[in-house]
């Protein structure tokens, strides 16, 4: 296990931490221990690890929240060790867990925080409040002047990123910021975060302990050990490729074949066209638009194109049913969801294709199991340039496999399918994966 | 004449609704300065002990332990006639009754406001500071921006009760003959012996003050809540 960890990425580092160690009073041992990493400028960099890793120490002493023991911080080249703390958090935007938006101040002065500050005058305060409100979605006439408490988890969510985004730092240091929301709003707002950040392409710096996040939301992921050794520092499909050692393979857990789908967007693969017909139309026309298919289903859409319901050849023969209660329900999946969010999907709901929906709603093709296999096949390939160390990648992983003794064939045999051991059956492993899901 | 006899609190006021008025006058500036007093040693000395500052923290222990240890009457007698008297190297400092009179209720609603301010400050969750220190606020513009606005409205109930208390307590002023409400009182009674009359009008005249005091401050408690959500 080595401490450095360099990037081995071509863009210059934003964010350097050089042998950085903390050591809190009273304490035998480091907390932090001779930590050294590189955040490469408009990247996401997920600090991920078990709890008591240090990951929230770590990313407290990047802002100086909390002063390292020894060792150096650069932030843009300049050497901020030492420089006054307050102003150089002025410089990062920090959202922390639960979001620590001030309940007595309106969500308009709450992110103002910092531009006041500063000593913006009042005008371009206001601007710059409404422009941040419209870019994480929300009506500056709706809740510029309401206050944390009225709004929901969600929406107080944005609000936090909204304040740490106010006088347009370079870096955002992001502490479990989605992890106190309900598991669907979270997913939403990762999307939404990920969307957020092809716009404003921050440097960011972000801590989980969630490594399915991690991998859906890092550029970069720094596995943490006990006392911040860095365990990995590697892209996330490396990382599940081709984990390290002993300790990343274990944090990856058994589900890595199915993690790797996190990686791909719906929005990235190719979607099937679908015959479609209005939920109104005729019985006798949807029967003549699925003989033109060869499709063995259509379907009914809203006036909004909205997905309604799949119906086959024999739910048009029960006249007696009206169409928009025929067939099957048809559950819908975002175009920013992941593969991994799509086979769940298929996976509960026993279809074999599930329909695909953009930010409004309306249909924009159909991704069907057929489509997964074909990705998980892809990453299987290249899973394995990777091993045979074509993808540039320092590390020797027949020396992880090597640790972990007597398992090391087992990696050998399916390096892709690790879950399970018929490495043959790609697709069966994916769906064993699911189950532990 | 036979005074006192028949109750007659109408001609009781007539009468003597001039002199009591100034006692009143005098109870409320006493008290006026009382509470913003203990409102600033309480928010000052709340936060120090609530931060921990270091030698003013272990001095504002001792003398909230003083105050609320020792009965307040014993505090009045103290600075009016202990205070004056030459002790060693204390030359002795002899005060008028008035700036003992509101010192006295000051210092004795300042002590339990501290215990009031610390306790509010201590209850702002540690996220609220945590995020103004991430933004890049300084120690004291944390306190003036976070810790003062939410723990200050944490406080406030428990500090009603306190300011109340200081009220009612400038009526023991009458043993430093302070010509307050209830000192003007007791002279109107001695001279008129119209002591049922007397002490309906005081009695009434406090709940009055009390209870629009109280009110007053649960009008500002209102104003100043934070909505809830819904």
């Amino acid at each position: 296990m080595t401490a450095g960890a360099t990037s081995n990425g071509d863009s210059r580092a934003l964010i350097r931490l050089e042998n950085l160690s903390k050591r809190f009073p009273g304490q035998k041992q480091n907390a932090i221990d001779n930590l050294s990493l590189d955040i490469p400028e408009g990247e996401i960099v997920i600090l991920v690890g078990p709890s008591g890793s240090g990951k929230t120490t770590t990313l407290r002493m990047i802002n100086r929240l909390i002063e390292p023991t020894s060792g150096r911080i650069f932030l843009e080249g300049e050497d901020v060790t030492s420089v006054n703390g307050d102003k150089l958090r002025r410089r990062m935007g920090y959202v922390i867990q639960q979001i620590g938006l001030f309940p007595h101040m309106t969500i308009e002065t709450n992110i103002a925080t910092v531009p006041r500050m500063l000593g913006w005058d009042t005008k371009r305060i206001r601007t710059r409040v409404r422009e941040l409100l419209d870019l994480v979605g929300m009506d500056p006439e709706v809740y510029a002047k309401r206050y944390p408490k009225e709004l929901s988890g969600g929406q107080r969510q944005r609000v936090g990123v909204a304040r740490a985004l106010a006088a347009d730092p370079p870096v955002l240091l992001m502490d479990e910021p989605f992890s106190a929301i309900d598991p669907i709003t979270r997913a939403r707002l990762q999307n939404e975060f990920l969307q957020l950040q092809t716009k404003i392409r921050k440097t960011i710096v972000f801590v989980t302990h969630d490594i399915d996040e991690a991998i859906k939301m890092g550029d970069r992921i720094a596995i943490l050990d006990e006392s911040s050794h860095v365990a990995q520092y590697d892209t996330p499909s490396t990382i599940l490729a081709a984990p390290a050692n002993a300790f990343v393979e274990d944090f990856i857990g058994a589900g890595a074949s199915l993690k790797r789908l996190n990686l791909t967007h719906v929005a990235d693969v190719h979607l099937l066209d679908w015959p479609t017909m209005p939920v109104s139309a005729e019985r006798d026309s949807v029967r003549a638009a699925l003989l033109r298919s060869d499709k063995g289903s259509v379907l009914l859409v809203d006036d909004a194109r909205r997905p309604q319901r799949w119906v086959n050849a024999m739910d048009l023969e029960h006249g007696s049913i009206p169409l928009a209660e025929s067939g099957l329900e048809a559950p819908v999946m975002q175009r920013t969801a992941t593969l991994y969010d799509a086979l769940n999907e298929m996976l509960n709901s026993l279809q074999g294709a599930t329909a695909v929906v953009d930010e409004n709603g309306a249909f924009c093709g159909v991704i069907d199991i057929e489509t997964v296999a074909a990705a998980i096949r892809k990453m299987r390939e290249e899973a394995r340039l990777v091993y045979r160390g074509e993808g540039g990648s320092p590390r020797e992983p027949a020396l992880a496999g090597a640790e972990r003794g007597g398992d090391g064939d087992v990696r050998g045999g399916s390096d892709f399918g690790g879950a399970a051991p018929g490495g043959g059956d790609d697709f069966g492993a994916a769906a064993a994966g699911g189950g532990d899901a | 004449m036979l005074v006192g006899i028949t109750y007659d609190l109408g001609s009781y006021v007539s009468e003597n609704w001039e002199f009591l008025l100034r006692g009143l006058g005098r109870t409320l500036l006493v008290s006026a300065i009382a509470i913003g007093g203990a409102l600033v040693i309480g928010a000052v000395l709340g936060a120090a002990r609530a931060h921990r500052v270091p030698v003013i923290s272990q001095l504002a222990s001792a003398y909230v332990e003083l105050i609320r240890n020792t009965p307040i009457l014993v505090q009045i007698f103290f600075l009016y006639f202990a205070l004056p008297q030459p002790i060693g190297p204390w030359p002795g400092v002899r005060l008028d009754v008035f700036t003992v009179a509101w010192l006295a209720v000051m210092i004795w609603g300042g002590a339990f406001n501290t215990e009031n301010f610390r306790a509010g400050f201590e209850a702002v969750p540690w996220r609220f500071r945590e995020g103004a220190l991430a933004l890049g606020f300084g120690r004291v513009a944390t306190f003036l921006n976070v810790t003062l606005p939410i723990g200050g409205r944490i406080a406030l109930p428990s500090s009603i009760n306190t300011y109340i208390a200081v009220l009612k307590n400038t009526a023991l002023l009458y043993v430093i003959s302070y010509e307050e409400l209830t000192t003007s009182a007791l002279q109107v009674n001695a001279l008129t012996l119209e002591t049922a009359e007397t002490f309906t009008v005081l009695g009434a005249v406090y709940l009055a003050l009390v209870w629009s005091l109280s009110a007053g401050i649960r009008g500002l408690e209102g104003r100043l809540a934070l909505p809830e959500s819904r």
